[in-house]
């Protein structure tokens, strides 16, 4: 307020002033019971339904059992998908990075339109997404440790970012006044909980603390909040905080991955660098003819144990018979731990052997005994494995593999080039040539020269690459007892059980793998661009090449994908029955959905179009199963579609003349039951690829299409609704029939509609769980378990919960990538009128 | 209201030619008979029939006997219902007694000749007797508990409930399902409840106050339909045993040291008397909350919060009913305002009203969601005490084995208050889903 203004100039501003300051209120009012009321929902969606997603993330990465329950690291995602976790990692972290790059190139174009130096932001914005890291981090594990850092990131971003917003403005003493005065609040109010925290007081003043410190945390926050909300840039300080976060979390998941990854080969490639060469090669080694024997126990001297023995507590040796039970067949040793209570034979002081229980050991400590198996008496020479055996080349190169580290590195630097080639020619395209000659010269030379770099890089890794799948091949060569031989021969001691060829031989090939794999889905992005520009090419032959160019990439892209399969089948057991429970789940979409579709969409259009009398009566029924509990209705079907031939769904079969089948139980794909049943030819002449969904998944798909056939139909009606009357009298006053009124008019209208059905219905089916489970029973086996119901196996049968939820976290990739690609067809295929 | 829901119910009632019949000469239209007319009708309700078909054999394989069903017949052969009252000594005579005394009652007089003509079955007791049949057979006892009313009408009646029916009393006495049906029912209740209140206040605010933040919280709270439930699953399960940890281990033992236990001395004892008075004291599982002796101790799993807690929001609730509120016009608050009411006030006075459609809308929603839980129950519940009626007759599955027709009675149960609702309110739920496309 100036000192010049006159009284009525006074009042009036006062009065504006008045004004403003109430609609102020009133706005804060507004919000503050905006907050207040979203609050509650706010808080039981956040604990029970976003939340549980980053949290359940870090179960994944725990060993599962209660007992255990440890940091494994990714070991849960590669039991489920073997090295296809590393390329889904690196997949992810590259989508971070780019997450982060958009976030970046957004402000950037801001920046063009309202000044402002964005570079300022960007250190603020680093340390706030640190910040915001550790939080997450320290909230997860719940770690206590570093519990400070976090607050402490943050807080050095906020002063960072007052700094930032005061070097955008002209500085005069006022600014420097503010700011300074900002940044003592800020420095005030984490001071004092950062220390307020760690004062140790009971009882009262434990509470008078608490309240202290919110009372000085939230006036700070008060104050400096409202002021941050009026940075002239705010958008740059939260673009560049999303950036930062976004680009450290890339490359942290990145690093992690990384670092896992050469930590489960590091250990193969050692072995196999030592298991193959010319040495183990052709060395003869001495190997028991007969196997390994426990001829009994012969425990350590000192090996003596409390017993009772009819009463009484004697201490006596265990006798050498205590085991003999055991079949030693095949036993490189034996490890026994004794218990309390146990009952066990000794030699008693007379020498006679004696049994009793025993006793003495403290609370839930257990007594270890080690016996080696004794060697047996014939030895017979052999040699490990031949040459012929496990390739040639492999024992020429001893085992040799390039180390990951550096097989990393040259990655990551061809990457690096081709991103600055890109630039590169991004910039020159934006240079004059004619004003700057020389910089676009130079320019052009070093893209050369990145050129060269990136083909030498990319030989090295193709030739490393080629050397670790050809160890890995020698390592798949070898049998179990041969792998053990060459180990016992390097090392002097038996593996570990868990080592074996075929492990080894899958870890060898995770870098590799996961290499051509990138490689391909690189070469495929770059043929689609290729593709792309060859519509701009002006002669015809320019067309046709650059097409040639393009088909030639698709197919190297697609041949370096198809490692894929293989990928799985090395997986092991457990990746199989996740890939085998996504195809069902994937058999079970393609089976349910169009179907559903189609009927949902016939009915809607009979009951809109052709049904007058009874519409709310046939609405009803149809709606029907849909809103009925799925565990009832499933149990029907149970009952409907028993095995035995008095069953109603046999009893329908023997109607029209057939066989009765064992549905739930039958898994035999419906093709080959068709060919064989039906046209009488011999089911093998169909291949088990195109035997299609078995007979048991055909029946849950019944069940589904039963179900859901009504809902879309009420849905289409909804749709049918919407479309304007108007059209349908004007085609049919231009004599268009039914079906052409159909075809040209319903569907197109309707397709908005369909979309929206379809994306729920191909995500249903990805989440069904209920009426599967009823449906599933031990006879039924997993023949129709489809993802989440296995999931569910192994996190409630099979109590496991950290495996459950990465394959959950798997699942969860399949729906967004599906959401993800539907919504990119449908900007292409929907009309939206 | 009729403009709020334009597109279904122009669907369901039909009316576009309406808008037609108005710019032409309004007259009778003649019937016309189209032979597609007649097609479509022919195969629509061919369909109807077989949509409707597990339901009809649900209902038949529950009233059919053992027989009946492995027979594979449609309907069951033996009568439906005979309700007898008996005494406990009729039941312990034996056939011969009755052969003798020649006073069959009604519902054996059917089967006498099979009786007379078998020298084991003369030997058999009633009771026994009809357990060994094929058809169904089941007691009810009927007694008068209340207190003050026991005194001046003593009741205490047994009755035979012989034929398909008797599944249904064995399988809601014997198999528990009673117990399952109140406990879905008070779960429901106070998950309905919980729910409507956040749900109602949230999408009041989303729809109508302007804050900061609000499209980015919505945002938020829509995110969570895409997050599948497995994903979650896992993680609820340790965040509700965390409770369940907190209120039965570590607040028992602070609550001396912060002084609750003195307040509860203070505070608690008289409520607790009264309480205990009306017969309530272990009404919601709160187990010992108000009696002073000991620590509150509040068990999570395998009681209602567990099943209730994390369902206290739902993202559809929200969205169906912020779609509802969005379109009541700005005028009304505009004129609430000028008359001086806040917006808790606007909310329960004048939306809430307006909406009552909605509001039912997505509580019947939620029932049905509830009613239908399965693998969040199975997690969480490891007695019959809350088990809900889903996971009730999952559970009966396994245990029935060949009993399909009590399997099936069962089902029936289950099935039964959903179809009575859905039948009841089958419009709201067409609208319902017509508007978001979800189901709760």
């Amino acid at each position: 307020m100036t000192l010049t203004a006159s009284p009525s100039q006074m009042e009036r501003r006062s009065d504006e002033q008045h004004l403003i300051a109430g609609k102020r209120r009133r706005r804060i009012q507004d919000a503050l019971t905006g907050y207040l009321f979203v609050l509650p929902a706010l808080i039981a969606t956040f604990l029970f339904g976003l939340w549980p997603v980053i949290s359940g993330f870090y179960e994944s990465l725990k060993s599962g059992s209660p007992i255990t329950n440890r940091f494994v690291g990714l070991d849960n995602y590669v039991r489920s998908l073997g090295s296809l976790t590393y390329v889904f990692l690196f997949g992810l972290s590259l989508i971070f990075i780019l997450l982060g790059y958009q976030a970046w190139r957004s402000a950037w174009t801001a920046q063009r339109a309202q000044g402002g130096t964005l570079w300022h932001f960007v250190i603020p914005g680093l340390i706030g997404g640190m910040g915001l890291i550790v939080l997450t981090f320290n909230l997860v594990t719940g770690s206590r440790d570093f519990d400070w850092l976090p607050l402490a990131l943050l807080l050095v971003s906020l002063a960072g970012y007052f700094i930032a917003e005061t070097l955008q403005r002209e500085r005069t003493p006022a600014l420097w006044r503010e700011l300074a005065e900002s940044l003592a609040l800020i420095a005030l109010g984490g001071l004092v909980w950062i220390v307020g925290r760690r004062i140790e007081v009971s009882g009262l003043l434990a509470v008078a603390r608490w309240i202290v410190l919110l009372a000085v945390v939230g006036w700070a926050l008060s104050r400096v909040l409202p002021r941050m909300g009026r940075f002239e840039y705010l958008r740059y300080a939260t673009a560049s905080l999303m950036m930062g976060l976004f680009m450290l979390l890339g490359i942290l998941l990145a690093y992690y991955s990384a670092a896992e990854l050469e930590g489960d080969v590091e250990q193969a490639q050692e072995i196999a660098a030592r298991i193959f060469n010319p040495t183990v090669a052709n060395a003869r080694v001495q190997v028991p003819a007969d196997p390994a024997v426990i001829a009994g126990l012969n425990p350590p001297d000192d090996l003596i144990v409390q017993v009772e023995i009819g009463g009484e507590t004697i201490e006596a040796p265990l006798a050498p018979e205590a085991y003999r039970s055991l079949p030693p067949d095949r036993l490189a040793g034996l490890i026994a731990a004794f218990v309390n209570n146990q009952r066990v034979q000794v030699l008693l002081p007379d020498g006679s052997v004696g049994e009793g229980l025993i006793t003495g050991l403290p609370m839930g400590e257990r007594l270890h005994v080690e016996i080696p198996a004794e060697d047996a008496q014939i030895l017979r020479e052999t040699e490990i494995y031949s040459a012929m055996n496990v390739g040639e080349t492999v024992i020429r190169v001893g085992g040799r593999t390039e180390p990951l580290r550096k097989q990393f590195l040259a990655a990551l630097g061809a990457s690096l080039s081709l991103a600055a080639i890109y630039t590169i020619n991004h910039t020159r395209r934006q240079l004059d040539e004619e004003e700057r000659p020389r910089l676009v010269r130079r320019l052009g030379r070093l893209r050369l020269l990145l050129g060269v770099a990136i083909a030498v890089l990319f030989l090295y890794l193709v030739g490393s690459v080629q050397l670790s799948r050809q160890a890995a091949h020698g390592m798949q060569a070898l049998s179990l007892d041969q792998f053990r031989l060459a180990y016992r021969y390097v090392y002097d001691t038996a593996p570990p059980a868990i080592l074996r060829p075929e492990i080894l031989a899958a870890r060898l090939l995770f870098w590799p793998q996961l290499f051509l794999i990138g490689l391909g889905a690189l070469l495929i992005g770059a043929a689609y661009r290729v593709w792309q520009s060859a519509q701009q090419r002006e002669t015809k032959l320019g067309f046709g090449l650059t097409i040639l160019l393009a088909v030639m990439m698709m197919v190297g892209g697609w041949l370096t994908i198809s490692e894929l399969p293989r990928t799985i089948v090395l997986g092991g057991r457990e990746a199989n029955d996740t890939f085998n429970a996504l195809m069902r789940t994937a058999m079970y979409s393609l089976g349910t959905v169009p179907v559903q579709l189609a009927l949902g969409l016939f009915l809607a259009y009979f009951l809109f179009s052709e049904i007058t009398w009874g519409k709310a009566l046939y609405r009803v029924i149809y709606f029907m199963p849909y809103i009925a509990p799925s565990v009832a209705t499933a149990t029907v079907f149970l009952v409907i579609f028993k095995l035995d031939d008095t069953s109603l769904a046999n009893q329908v079969l023997r109607f029209f003349g057939l066989q009765p089948v064992t549905w739930l139980k039958e898994p035999t794909g419906i093709v080959r039951l068709f060919y064989a049943n039906i046209l009488g030819g011999d089911p093998l002449n169909i291949p088990a690829a195109l035997q299609g969904p078995s007979l048991a998944l055909t029946t849950v798909i019944l069940y589904n299409i039963w179900v859901f056939a009504g809902y879309n139909a009420v849905v289409f009606l909804a749709g049918l609704g919407a479309i304007p009357s108007e059209l349908y009298e004007a085609a049919e006053v231009d004599g268009a029939g039914r079906w052409s009124r159909f075809r040209n008019i319903t569907l197109p209208l309707l397709s908005p509609t369909t979309f929206f059905l379809s994306m729920l219905s191909i995500i249903g089916t990805f989440k069904a769980f209920t009426h599967i489970y009823v449906l599933r029973d031990q006879a039924t086996g997993k023949e129709i378990d489809t993802m989440s119901v296995h999931i569910f196996q192994q996190l409630y049968a099979a109590n496991d919960p950290g495996y459950a939820a990465a394959l959950a976290f798997v699942l969860f990739a399949v729906i967004l990538v599906l959401t993800l690609v539907q919504n990119r067809l449908a900007r292409e295929q929907v009309f939206y009128g | 209201m009729a403009s709020t829901t334009t597109p279904t119910t122009r669907a369901q009632s039909g009316s576009a030619p309406v808008a037609r019949a108005q710019t032409l000469i309004p007259r009778r239209r003649p019937i016309v008979i189209k032979p597609f007319r007649i097609v479509v009708y022919v195969v629509m309700t061919l369909g109807a029939i077989v949509f409707v078909l597990p339901f009809f054999w649900m209902v038949t394989t529950s009233l059919q006997s053992q027989g009946d069903i492995t027979r594979g017949r449609m309907f069951p052969s033996n009568r439906i219902l005979t309700v007898t009252e008996v005494t406990e000594t009729e039941l312990q005579r034996t056939l011969q007694d009755l052969l003798d005394s020649g006073e069959f009652p009604g519902y054996l007089s059917a089967v006498r000749g099979q009786i007379e003509s078998s020298n084991r079955q003369r030997a058999l007791t009633v009771d026994a007797y009809l357990r060994t049949q094929r058809y169904g057979y089941a007691e009810v006892r009927i007694r008068n508990d209340i207190p003050g009313l026991k005194n001046v009408w003593p009741f205490d009646k047994r009755y035979v409930v012989v034929g398909g029916l008797a599944h249904y009393v064995e399988a809601w006495d014997e198999s528990n399902f009673s117990r399952y049906f109140f406990n879905s029912v008070q779960i429901a209740a106070l998950t309905i409840i919980g729910q409507t209140a956040t749900s109602v206040l949230a999408a009041y605010a989303f729809a109508r106050i302007e804050f900061p933040g609000r499209n980015f919280l919505f945002s938020l709270f829509l995110a969570t339909i895409f997050i599948p439930t497995m994903v979650v699953l896992i993680p609820n399960r340790k965040m509700v045993t965390q409770f369940h940890n907190f209120f039965t281990a570590d607040f028992p033992a602070k609550q001396d040291a912060w002084g609750i236990t003195d307040a509860r001395r203070a505070i608690a004892e008289p409520i607790y008397r009264l309480i205990d008075a009306a017969g309530l004291e272990n009404f919601l599982g709160l187990g010992d909350a108000f009696t002073v002796d000991g620590p509150i101790v509040w068990p999570w799993m395998d009681n209602w919060p567990a099943l209730v807690v994390p369902f206290l929001a739902s993202t559809f609730s929200i969205f169906l009913l912020r779609q509802f509120f969005m379109q009541i016009p700005e005028d009304l608050w505009d004129a609430a305002r000028i008359d001086g009411a806040g917006h808790l006030r606007y909310l329960f006075m004048i939306v809430l009203p307006i909406s009552r459609a909605a509001v039912v809308t997505t509580i019947l929603f939620t029932f049905i969601g509830t009613w239908n839980a399965l693998e969040w129950p199975i997690l969480v519940t490891f007695t019959d005490r809350w088990r809900p009626i889903s996971y009730g007759l999952y559970a009966f599955k396994t245990e029935a084995g060949s009993d399909l027709n009590l399997l099936m009675a069962g089902s029936v149960i289950t099935l039964v208050p959903v179809l009575v609702v859905y039948l009841f309110a089958q419009r709201q739920f067409t609208e319902g889903i017509a508007t978001t496309g979800l189901k709760g």
